[in-house]
């Protein structure tokens, strides 16, 4: 009988482990082991409105620290695990204490890529993974400051606006021939990016990044194409690292990220990953995906959880991501795994709001919506089915 | 304070003290109400902090908007009562106010 849990990691994803333990009747201990000072918080608004505005840090916990004492949840911030131990079941800590585990669920997350280029040592080059990035950012985003951002997915297009509407002059630096083109239809990533250029934004496609200059702090990207883009502040937003640094030193399967069945389970016995250090199941039968999304961390939590006291598996849901730039609402229902290829229908204007309908032969496997919540409402309870008519306009 | 209570669907009962200006959703996390998940944070993007407000309430809180109706029909057991509780603001005047949590929702 599992009778402590220990999480490492109190980003979404662990603080929602714990919670769900606890709401799922669970009785033993429960230590959730963060290194960052504030109680667990919501990140998606590091790039958007947390950037763009006045928002107090504390706006973002999820609940404050007294909460997770009342659900007596040990919440230890600041403390880094050092190593895992997944034969004598116990983690230890940087500063020695250890701590024995019936379940452990590593919830670690991940950082920002690092470029390893010439002068990425210099000052005001930035990367937005926590509230203490995002502070340092924006101290530097003045009115008529020029800003570099690396990288032309999600996080970097948010950070763009965010910075625009601050009066910043932003250019996006993207090495695919495309926007988003991991993540969206080439429509609406062609879409987006006409909105980025209508606002005022640089965008740069096709172009590497071939090193930095400067004296102290950066004052230019230089591109293998020879190009110079003068720049007082650089933001890298290009993809995500796995932070599996624990999971691999313990011996633990990992390729992308932490290997993990649907339920979280990890190659090792009793151990768990969810969330953005995890690549993981995501659908019965389905391949290894590492997915960085709020929904997946949430629902991955919940079913390890569940795992964790044999409690039956939660329903599993249809994928869903959205983000918000210059105060339009993209919304996305469904997944397109990559490499597969899709028939993509546009319904409504492609310069105004318009919803982008993605099918495999036949079968609606993703909407996008662009300031059209109808859709992508509406769209949820259609994913994976067949035929799916399109709405009239 | 505003005071709020929850039921969930075996009837126990659970009373919390929020403050006016957090959503009826921020207040039933902070105090660890199961059945509200919340997922997307209070967007209303998607309906897993979807409530049935007592009916001597609903007068109060008021029907749901359009998009707001239009995600509730995504939500398991809803009924004419249901509100997702991220767009409910808690005021003063909701001192009292009364929500049962969907079984559906539960029960994940």
């Amino acid at each position: 009988m599992v009778q402590s849990v220990v999480i490492v990691g109190a980003g979404q994803a662990g603080a929602e482990a714990a919670i769900t333990l606890r709401q799922l009747k669970f009785t033993g201990a429960i230590r959730l082991i963060g290194r960052e000072a504030l109680a667990p918080y919501e990140r998606p608004p590091l790039s958007k409105g947390f950037l763009s505005s006045e928002v107090a840090s504390e706006r973002l916990c999820f609940r404050t620290p007294e909460a997770y004492a009342r659900a007596d949840i040990e919440l230890m911030l600041r403390c880094q695990v050092r190593a895992l131990a997944p034969a004598g079941r116990r983690v230890v800590l940087d500063d020695g204490r250890a701590f024995p585990y019936d379940a452990c669920i590593l919830a670690t997350g991940s950082s920002a890529r690092r470029l390893n280029l010439p002068g990425a040592g210099l000052e005001n080059i930035f990367v937005l993974r926590t509230i203490e990035d995002a502070q340092n950012l924006r101290r530097g985003l003045a009115p008529g400051c020029r800003l570099a951002v690396i990288g032309g997915g999600y996080l970097g297009l948010e950070a763009a606006a965010s910075a625009s509407k601050l009066g910043a002059s932003v250019t996006v630096i993207e090495a695919q021939p495309s926007l988003l083109s991991r993540s969206a239809s080439p429509l609406t990533a062609k879409a987006l990016g006409q909105r980025h250029r209508r606002a005022g934004v640089e965008i740069l496609l096709g172009e590497t990044v071939k090193g930095f200059t400067g004296g102290r702090s950066v004052e230019a990207v230089m591109l293998a194409s020879g190009a110079v883009i003068p720049a007082d502040l650089v933001l890298v937003a290009a993809g995500g690292v796995a932070e599996a640094a624990l999971a691999r030193d313990a011996g633990l399967d990992c390729v992308d990220g932490i290997l993990t069945d649907l339920d979280g389970r990890t190659s090792a016995e009793g151990v768990y990953a969810v969330g953005d250090c995890a690549s993981s199941v995501q659908y019965a039968g389905g391949s290894h995906q590492r997915l960085e999304s709020v929904q997946c961390a949430v629902q991955q939590a919940r079913r390890a959880a569940a795992a964790i006291l044999g409690l039956p598996r939660p329903a599993l849901k249809v994928p869903y991501f959205w983000s918000e730039q210059f105060g339009l609402k993209l919304q996305i229902a469904g997944l397109v795994e990559p490499g597969l290829v899709t028939r993509d229908e546009v319904v409504g204007d492609l310069d105004g709001d318009f919803a982008v309908y993605r099918f495999h032969e036949d079968v609606l496997v993703a909407v996008e919506a662009f300031n059209r919540p109808r859709d992508f409402i509406q769209a949820q309870p259609r994913i994976g089915m067949r035929g799916v008519a399109l709405p009239a306009a | 304070m505003v005071n709020v209570h929850f039921i969930q669907p075996d009837n126990t009962r659970q009373s919390v003290e929020g403050s006016e200006g957090m959503t009826l959703m921020e207040t039933a996390r902070e105090a660890g109400i199961p059945g509200i998940l919340a997922e997307c944070g209070g967007g209303a993007i998607c309906s897993t902090c979807h409530v049935h407000i007592a009916a001597e309430w609903i007068g109060k809180v008021g029907p749901a908007p359009e998009m707001e109706q239009m995600l509730l029909e995504l939500a398991p057991g809803r009924d004419e009562n249901s509100r997702l509780s991220c767009q409910i603001v808690l005021t003063a005047d909701l001192d009292g106010l009364t929500v049962t949590v969907p079984e559906e929702q539960s029960d994940y």
